[in-house]
């Protein structure tokens, strides 16, 4: 075989040449381009079809093919907004502001499942403390403190607190002007001082 | 000296098998050069560039505004997206599911926890639909999936059917004249997690269940809570257990067990551990459910970890990866089994969690 490679070295270079020139191109394309077109005929008939009428290609195509003029005109009808309700998430005035029996939090249950919280309006910025536990760790109780703008929704400031020893997921108990009382589920007490923004050995 | 008493038949011969042998010769060499860039250069095609990331909302506000002059807050958001060309999915999560006789909704995020009915978020969602068609150009398409988490008591069968019927109605707004849907459309979501569900996962199928039967999928935005990873004993049907009760089987239903289902799961740690505890629970289900899971995208919470009260905690606990890297995580994990590495053309999508709405 060697000896071929030997007697046909052009022949050699060409086709080493051919692999650079046909190859090359391909790879790059593959680096820096699209993913790779999905392939749906590996599942099953029902999820096939799902996936392809969900598929942004399809989508984009939908896009592209609409007129480059948009019409702007006022839908004749739609959803209208209906009254208030009230919630039905219990509340209890507690201290200067209100304890809520919800334990709804913006957060991923992996890194807090909360209990119930406790809220307060004051100057300008609504107070939330939520309570509850380390979601990866149910043994360490876990207050969020925030402090979030009344007129920009922003966050504007806060801290999350490990209770200072563990003693399961904590609830806001009571509280006394901005000292929570927050009980452990082994009945261990704990306050925290919302001004301080921390725990503190006892009521003031 | 002999050479030249020999017939021109050998000579032609001769000839046509020094060019025989000379395209075998470039036809090996060709394969050879192809084995030695394959064996050499490891895996010839790199991870794609991600997709660009579309935001995701944990929503604190259903602003609406009053018809006919004032806009409100989620028209402003609506155009605010449309201006910013954003493409793709985008999930906007309404809290948790609720119940306030006679009506079904959800307790949103943010002051207060108010109860929002259907009628109020469906009003809401239409109005950011609205700004989303008025301000972008034309040439971009969102996947609007509006949704709940699995916390709370009232997540349950009929939940779920009402919150589908909201899907379906919405799309028809869209599609009523002048249609949107060149550029729109909604679809359901749910953030479902094994560590919201406290009673275990049969309240959050049952929602699932309630919901499966409109047109539209509902994305899981969900997480996989102490999932194995790839190596780990695969156990059968109901696979590893997790917490509440839960099993990995749970999370694939919600996932794609369901009819309905499509999922865009929580890939937040840095270290890449939640996109190979996703990427485990797909060659499971290749083994139990003779199908791996397509995957339609990434979801990270980069922005939200950006919030005063998130930066200490997101950087101790290591969960903030970016848009980026959560998907090229996951399309890493795919790609490193030949049983899921042809799911990787489903991750079409990146989505990135805020607070901010």
């Amino acid at each position: 075989m060697l000896g071929l490679f030997r007697r046909h070295p052009i022949a050699f270079i060409v086709g080493v040449a051919m692999f650079a020139v046909l190859a090359v191109p391909i790879i790059g394309l593959a680096q820096g381009g699209l993913p790779p077109r999905p392939d749906y005929s590996q599942y099953p008939p029902e999820k096939r079809a799902l996936l392809e009428a969900n598929d942004p290609r399809n989508l984009m195509a939908t896009a592209q093919a609409a007129p480059p003029i948009k019409d702007l005109s006022p839908k004749s009808e739609g959803p209208t907004p209906p009254p208030q309700k009230s919630s039905s998430v219990q509340r209890a005035g507690a201290g200067s502001g209100t304890i809520m029996e919800t334990g709804l939090a913006p957060y991923p249950a992996g890194q807090f499942v909360g209990i119930n919280r406790w809220e307060e309006s004051k100057s300008g910025n609504d107070l939330i403390v939520y309570a509850g536990s380390n979601g990866s760790d149910p043994s360490q109780g876990l207050i969020i403190f925030q402090i979030i703008s009344a007129s920009s929704h922003q966050t504007v400031g806060g801290a999350i607190l490990p209770t200072p020893v563990k003693a399961g997921p904590v609830r806001v108990s009571a509280a006394q002007g901005e000292v929570l009382t927050l009980t452990g589920q082994n009945g261990t007490t704990f306050f925290f001082d919302v001004g301080l923004q921390k725990f503190v050995a006892a009521a003031r | 000296m002999l050479d030249r008493f020999r017939p021109k038949s050998f000579w032609a011969g001769v000839k046509r098998r020094r060019t025989g042998e000379a395209a075998v010769v470039m036809i090996a060499s060709l394969l050879a050069a192809a084995w030695v860039t394959q064996t050499l250069g490891g895996q010839t095609y790199a991870a794609p560039t991600p997709p660009s990331a579309t935001i995701s909302r944990y929503m604190s506000t259903v602003d609406g505004g009053s018809p006919p002059n004032v806009t409100g807050r989620m028209y402003d958001i609506g155009c605010n997206d449309g201006r910013n060309r954003i493409n793709g999915l985008e999930v906007m999560s309404f809290g948790q599911p609720d119940f306030v006789s006679p009506d079904y909704g959800a307790d949103i995020f943010g002051t207060g926890a108010p109860f929002e009915s259907i009628y109020t978020i469906k009003y809401a969602v239409s109005r950011y639909l609205h700004g989303y068609w008025d301000c972008s150009p034309t040439g971009v398409f969102l996947t609007l999936a509006i949704g709940v988490n699995n916390g709370g008591s009232k997540v349950n069968n009929p939940h779920g059917a009402a919150w589908a019927d909201m899907v379906n109605q919405l799309n028809n707004f869209i599609a009523s004249p002048p249609s949107w849907a060149s550029q729109e459309r909604v679809v359901g979501a749910i953030d479902a997690e094994a560590g919201y569900a406290a009673t275990g996962p049969s309240s959050t199928r049952a929602w699932a269940d309630g919901y499966t039967g409109t047109a539209t999928p509902f994305y899981n935005a969900g997480d996989c809570p102490g999932c194995p990873q790839p190596g780990s004993t695969m156990l059968p049907i109901p696979g590893t257990p997790l917490q509440n009760g839960w099993y990995q089987d749970d999370i694939w239903y919600m996932s794609w067990g369901n009819i309905g289902a499509l999922a865009v799961p929580e890939i937040y740690l840095e270290d890449g551990t939640s996109a190979r505890e996703w990427e485990q629970l797909s060659l499971w289900a290749l083994r139990y459910h003779n199908s791996a899971i397509g995957y339609q995208g990434s979801a990270t919470e980069h922005d939200a970890c950006l919030t005063p009260s998130n930066v200490q905690y997101c950087q101790t606990n290591h969960l903030n990866n970016t848009r980026d890297q959560g998907w090229s995580q996951l399309w890493d994990a795919e790609n490193g089994d030949p049983g899921t590495a042809s799911s990787t053309g489903s991750l079409h999508w990146s989505t990135d969690w805020s607070w901010t709405n």
